[in-house]
């Protein structure tokens, strides 16, 4: 054939070369944009800072302790509660998933407690565990929990029969078949829950701090910070957490990309 | 010698080349080709997977634009749009089809833009459906149905188009042995029925030859015409009886010939004998 | 013949049957648990959790009222029903313009990505200069925060359109707005709901941290202010009353998307 395999990775990497550039591209615009409409000042500048002075001082605050010790605090407390959600929800939707009696009981429990929001509960989190990082994390749980939870079921129902029975005919036991055959082909499922709760979880955990007011993390930096009239600190707090976000989200992607290249439908997710 | 050949052209093509623009530069998928194909005739093209078959029915139904030569639709040349009165039946049935509407929808969808009435265009996914044997099912979604009624419910959709050309792209390919004959037969039948011009693809040399009336073998990568042969064999065909017969296995044997066994082409079936600039 | 896969019907027998069954099963649970928790709050009355029935109680009495509703209730689900709704109004068709694009949605993609990781809490204070602490800053604030990942969503679903649909729309004549909204749209749809779905669950929470911190009403006004003043019972109380919003909120919204999405999910039962 006329195109190498080589030649068509090639043309993926220039693809992926030009969509880069592209991307970086569209950021630059909207900052040009940003400092235009800042410059032109019909907001006062403290309000509406120019993109310049964001980025300055957004660079400024890399340096400070103060602020980088509170951005690994939330980032501490929002790890710390996702992992024990994941510790506690996938074993738990894998059983779901594998029995229906247990998955039919408690769906409507499920379905009930899911929508409840995190923040309804900080007050009850506080009243349990004070104003500390331990609200944070119990709330980043009860926010993580849900989406972990319902994929890991999800994925547990779209385990090919075909590939239990196969690994039960080679005389596999009835536990280790779970572990070695259905817990790999739910993983790519699992995965999407994580990505959806830590698409979730950073918020949650920058309200709590907010909420608890004990000037603890990002929230309770932004809350003191912005305090004092001028926006430009909350402007580069923002820029710089949103970027810490970004790429928690890119990690996370390229390495589920990278473990789960077989799964075809990766793409296709319930939430 | 051709019976057909007095009737207008459906489609011609002439000097067609087609080139996929790429990052690492072109890559031809056809060169030079020239045929044509008239009106009610059942013209099959065949040729192995990855010669240019599909890229030749995209330019021909107007999704690529042709990178040298012409191609005319009922004399009028393709002009970067889509030509009116040409459906295509893709061989991925089941992404085809639009799985949010029933199968009576999914017929209807391409009629009823056109200034037809409601009662027309009824009465024709009517008719169609009833042609593919599919009238019981037409308020049902096609993922209900099994793959071989959804390339029947693709057929019917192209049907109830009226198209005066109709593309067909290694349609069956996908499908049980036992369908595929059903399939086979459906479409002969249709062809008989309302005189479709078809131009029907695969890379199955028993099936190009089992149905049509000419059969256009096509070269490895990149295309080019390598026989143009009528099919001497009368209609109705059968499924055995004409598998059998003298003419069938002789013309078999000389297309699989030059297509298992490249640099043997005859010059006694030249291209230049049908070509439509030869008429 | 070829054989058809035919879902069979189900008569109203079984019909009552699967209800009843269902109801023992499931609803049997969360009446079980509740009343485990009647029985053991009215044992041991541990100070922060007050009994279901108290909880109740304290509903009708404080919540369900003229004044509960106008003040907490209704501006509360107001305000998540319009950010939520002003989002998708907005991020809808801007998905799909953008996502109908390949070259303006390699541009504008990680940008979106990146307004996304910005935890909207941390802008609050930016929406409380620009438009003080009425009802208007919560609507923005929460149509802001969940413009993105609708708009992600969206651009993902438009993108994903499968080819062969589209082609076939070509070859069959249909262009423009038919193509658009019967191709493009329906094929992005399971894509667009479940991004509603998914910022439904974050405009609640939104809608929470805004009461909490700037605001003179609403629930997440009173559960907090609650909590402040010990008053545990109307603090509990405030918990459901959003609980059992979210779940009405959640409910529509599945339903709706069981609806519209009837085709995907038979379809995607056929391909497992
Ligand atoms: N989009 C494309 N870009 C580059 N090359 C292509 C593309 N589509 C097809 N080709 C190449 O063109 C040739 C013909 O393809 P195709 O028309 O699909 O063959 P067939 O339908 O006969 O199997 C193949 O070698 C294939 O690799
Ligand atoms: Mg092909």
């Amino acid at each position: 054939m006329a195109t190498t395999s080589a030649g068509y990775a090639r043309a993926r990497a220039r693809a992926g070369f030009r969509k880069t550039i592209r991307g970086v591209v569209g950021i630059m615009v909207a900052l040009a944009v940003w400092q235009v409409l800042a410059s032109i000042g019909f907001v006062r500048p403290e309000w509406f800072p120019t993109a310049t002075t964001v980025l300055g001082d957004a660079v400024a605050l890399l340096g400070q302790s103060a602020f980088t010790l509170q951005v690994l605090s939330t980032l501490y407390d929002m790890l710390l509660g996702l992992i024990i959600s994941t510790v506690v929800a996938v074993p738990l939707g894998v059983l779901l998933g594998r029995f229906p009696l247990a998955y039919r009981m408690s769906s409507v429990l499920v379905e009930a407690m899911r929508p409840i929001p995190a923040l309804a509960l900080t007050p009850v989190a506080i009243l349990l565990f004070g104003l500390s990082g331990a609200t944070t994390v119990s709330l980043v749980v009860w926010t993580s929990t849900w989406p972990i939870l319902i994929n890991s079921v999800y994925g547990m129902h779209s385990v090919d029969p075909v590939a239990l029975d196969t690994a039960r005919s080679f005389g596999l036991g009835r536990w280790t078949a779970l572990y070695r055959v259905a817990l790999p082909s739910a993983a790519p499922f699992i995965a999407t829950g994580i990505r959806i709760a830590i698409g979730i979880a950073l918020a949650v955990a920058v309200a709590t701090e907010m909420v608890t007011g004990a000037g603890s993390g990002v929230g309770g930096w932004i809350v003191q910070a912005s305090s004092g009239g001028s926006l430009i600190p909350v402007y580069a707090a923002a820029v710089l957490v949103g970027l810490v976000g970004y790429l928690l989200n890119y990690l996370f992607e390229r390495i589920e990309r990278r473990l789960f290249r077989w799964h075809l439908s990766y793409r296709k997710e319930g939430a | 010698m051709n019976a057909a050949a007095s009737k207008p052209q459906v489609l011609s093509v002439q000097d067609l080349v087609y080139a996929y623009r790429t990052a690492d530069g072109e890559i031809e998928a056809i060169s030079d080709l020239s045929f044509a194909v008239h009106e009610g005739e059942f013209v099959s093209i065949v040729g192995p997977s990855g010669s240019g078959k599909t890229t030749l029915m995209k330019i021909v139904a107007g999704l690529l634009q042709a990178t040298k030569g012409s191609v005319r639709i009922l004399g009028k040349p393709l002009t970067g749009r889509v030509p009116d009165g040409v459906a295509l039946v893709f061989q991925d049935y089941s992404r085809s089809l639009f799985p949010w509407m029933t199968v009576q929808r999914n017929v209807e969808f391409p009629l009823s833009h056109r200034r037809a009435s409601r009662a027309d265009v009824a009465q024709r996914s009517r008719e169609s459906l009833s042609a593919v044997g599919l009238v019981d099912f037409a308020t049902r979604y096609p993922w209900e149905l099994s793959g071989g009624m959804q390339q029947r419910v693709a057929i019917a959709r192209a049907l109830a188009f009226r198209p005066r050309l109709l593309l067909m792209d290694e349609p069956f390919a996908s499908v049980d042995a036992q369908t595929r004959a059903d399939l086979e037969d459906l479409v002969a039948d249709v062809h008989q029925q309302f005189g479709t011009t078809i131009l029907f693809v695969t890379h199955d040399i028993d099936e190009s030859v089992y149905l049509s009336d000419r059969v256009l073998v096509l070269s490895a990568h990149p295309a080019r015409l390598l026989l143009d042969r009528e099919v001497p064999l009368s209609r109705p065909r059968d499924q055995v009886a004409t598998r059998e017969l003298h003419d069938f296995v002789r013309l078999r044997a000389e297309i699989a010939g030059l297509i298992l066994r490249p640099g043997t082409e005859k010059t006694a079936s030249s291209p230049q004998d049908t070509s439509p600039g030869g008429r | 013949m070829a054989q058809v896969r035919t879902p069979r019907r189900t008569t109203a027998k079984e019909f009552g049957q699967g209800i009843a069954r269902w109801v023992l099963e499931s609803v049997a649970l969360i009446v079980v648990l509740v009343a485990l928790w009647q029985v053991l709050t009215s044992v041991f009355h541990p100070l922060y959790f007050p009994t279901p029935v108290a909880i109740w109680g304290q509903i009708a009495r404080a919540w369900f009222t003229p004044l509960g509703f106008t003040a907490d209730i209704l501006p509360s689900f107001e305000r998540v029903t319009l950010g939520w709704l002003l989002a998708a109004v907005i991020g809808v068709p801007l998905g799909v313009a953008v996502g109908r694009s390949r070259s303006f949605a390699e541009y504008v993609t990680p940008l979106v990505h990146y307004a996304r990781a910005v935890p909207p809490p941390v802008i609050l204070p930016i929406f409380m200069i620009f438009f003080g602490v009425g009802n208007a800053m919560k609507v923005v604030f929460i149509a802001v925060g969940v413009l993105w990942p609708i708009l992600l969503n969206v651009i993902k679903g438009v993108e994903s359109v499968e080819t062969v649909q589209l082609d076939t729309a070509t070859v069959y004549g249909i262009g423009g707005s038919r193509r658009l909204l019967h191709v493009v749209l329906p094929a992005a749809m399971p894509d667009i709901l479940a991004g509603l779905r998914i910022s439904l669950a974050l405009a609640f929470v939104l809608m929470v941290i805004s009461e909490m911190i700037a605001a003179s009403g609403g629930i997440g006004y009173q559960i907090l202010q609650s909590q402040a003043q010990f008053d545990i019972l109307n603090m509990w109380a405030g918990i459901v009353v959003l609980a059992v919003g979210g779940v009405v909120f959640n409910a529509v919204l599945t339903t709706i998307e069981g609806r519209v999405l009837r085709w995907h999910r038979g379809q995607r039962r056929e391909a497992l």
